[in-house]
């Protein structure tokens, strides 16, 4: 029960680590290392402390005599093995409840969008490459996630570029679907929906997939003083056009008002030495393995304490020191308990 | 995971960046020229013919060598179906970032003013990049 509460909180300490640690290590270390460690990193974090709510939320729902019968173990020797007070193991029992139908929700919803944008870019590629330049006014560049994907460009974008713009544009976004980098995000995603406190992970995660991107266009490039001032051109080249395709009607696509790419940090970063801090992999590895093994450990103490108790049942010390938590529940948990032992025996 | 197509080698996304930053037809030599790392020109053309092979670029004849070019030529997304399919997962919702990466998104003010003052600065020290 110690170790229990010992792991929630490596746990609760892990998520906050991460986060606080995240955005700096984008700045400092190259971002196909960092992006997948932060990735990993937050989806063990959030896993671990949903296990350790759920332990907690079982020692306490196992107390519930139904339940006890159900499963078959003595209420009295569990409230001894596992003694989680109720003070704590009711709000974790509706606390790991909430967190749990929330990451259902948020899984559901990204096959949703994953099955449209999937669907959507087979249309578009109708047989052919992965890179679709469309008959658009919408001054608009993007990749569609998907078991295919397609990178989307519009014509007009790509006739206001020069020779290096162009090149920083479809070398980012191919570097996009290659490393498959919504896979990232949708893994940070459901991490955050898991446990909210990691949400400044899915930030870093978000800028790091465009860092890791804009990195690839440079190298195709081979300059990165040159890349840093496409990427500045191009995002000052839309702009203009979406100002003048807002007063054009003739514009398929909605324009969105979608504020925050980051893309004067991105430029600076391009502008500065290519990143060459060594990330902290073994600190991170260490702190990882040990929320993993404190996981497991207080996973197997507490289902000892139900072994115990299902023994307590079997041998039937439970007639003599079953006392239902409550006493007025101490009729229907007797006939549940014998109603049980008739099923168990057929 | 891929179904029938194989996913793109490192050497083929390169070289399809290339050929669709291009807005002309390219030899091989001229692809060969753009990437990066300086890999051979056999290597190149067999990167290319695959490329075309997979339905990704088109082979134009020109004399005895090939020009490439992307296969598709510009969509037109007219039909409606297509364009509501697009407008549906471009428009709604603040959740399409999982879905697609943008190249960049819509400038702030500060941003904008920020990107012209970084372009006036790496421009005055001569062509191309930063002291």
């Amino acid at each position: 029960m110690i170790a229990a509460l010992m792991v929630l909180l490596l746990g609760l300490v892990v998520s906050a680590a991460v986060p606080a640690g995240a955005l700096p290590l984008v700045n400092r270390v190259r971002p196909s290392t960092v992006v997948p460690l932060l990735a990993v990193g937050s989806v063990i974090s959030a896993a671990s402390v949903g296990v350790m709510l759920s332990l907690l939320a079982m020692a306490v729902v196992g107390r519930v005599p139904a339940v006890a019968a159900l499963g078959g173990w003595s209420i009295a020797t569990l409230a001894v093995a596992v003694p989680v007070p109720l003070a704590v193991g009711v709000p974790a029992a509706a606390l790991a409840a909430f967190l749990l139908a929330r990451t259902l929700w948020r899984a559901a919803h990204i096959l949703l969008l994953l099955g449209r944008s999937d669907r959507l870019s087979r249309r578009l590629r109708g047989g052919g490459g992965p890179i679709v330049v469309i008959d658009d006014l919408s001054a608009d560049a993007f990749t569609l996630a998907g078991l295919k994907g397609a990178v989307v460009i519009s014509r007009d974008l790509l006739d206001a570029l020069g020779p290096a713009e162009r090149h920083m544009l479809t070398g980012h976004e191919m570097s996009h679907l290659r490393w498959r980098h919504h896979l990232y995000v949708h893994a940070v995603d459901l991490a955050v929906a898991a446990n909210p406190l990691l949400s400044a992970a899915a930030d870093a995660v978000r800028l790091g997939v465009e860092r890791w991107a804009d990195e690839d266009a440079a190298r195709l490039i081979g300059d990165r003083g040159v890349a840093a001032t496409a990427l500045a051109r191009t995002a000052l080249v839309r702009a203009s056009l979406r100002r003048a395709a807002r007063r054009d009607a003739r514009a398929t696509l909605p324009v969105l008002a979608l504020v925050g790419s980051h893309v004067a940090d991105r430029a600076r970063a391009l502008l500065a030495p290519a990143p060459r801090g060594a990330a902290p992999t073994a600190f991170m590895a260490t702190l990882l393995i040990a929320t993993i093994v404190a996981t497991v450990a207080s996973t197997l103490q507490i289902h000892n304490g139900f072994e115990h108790a299902e023994t307590a049942w079997l041998t039937g010390s439970h007639a003599s020191s079953h006392r239902p938590a409550r006493p007025q529940d101490r009729g229907t948990a007797h006939a549940i308990t014998v109603v049980g032992r008739i099923s168990r025996t057929r | 995971m891929n179904g029938r197509r194989p996913e793109l080698g490192r050497l083929e996304s390169a070289a399809l960046a290339v050929v669709a930053a291009s807005s002309e037809p390219l030899t091989v030599s001229q692809v060969q020229a753009q990437l990066p790392a300086d890999p051979a020109y056999t290597t190149v053309m067999s990167t290319l013919t695959r490329l075309a092979r997979k339905g990704a670029l088109r082979q134009i004849r020109d004399g005895r060598a090939y020009r490439y070019e992307l296969a598709a030529p510009a969509a037109s997304i007219d039909d409606a179906l297509t364009a509501r399919q697009m407008r549906r997962l471009l428009g709604d919702g603040g959740d399409r970032a999982a879905v697609l990466a943008r190249f960049v998104a819509e400038l702030g003010e500060d941003e904008e003013r920020l990107l012209t003052e970084l372009l006036e600065r790496t421009h005055r020290p001569d062509r191309g990049g930063p002291p």
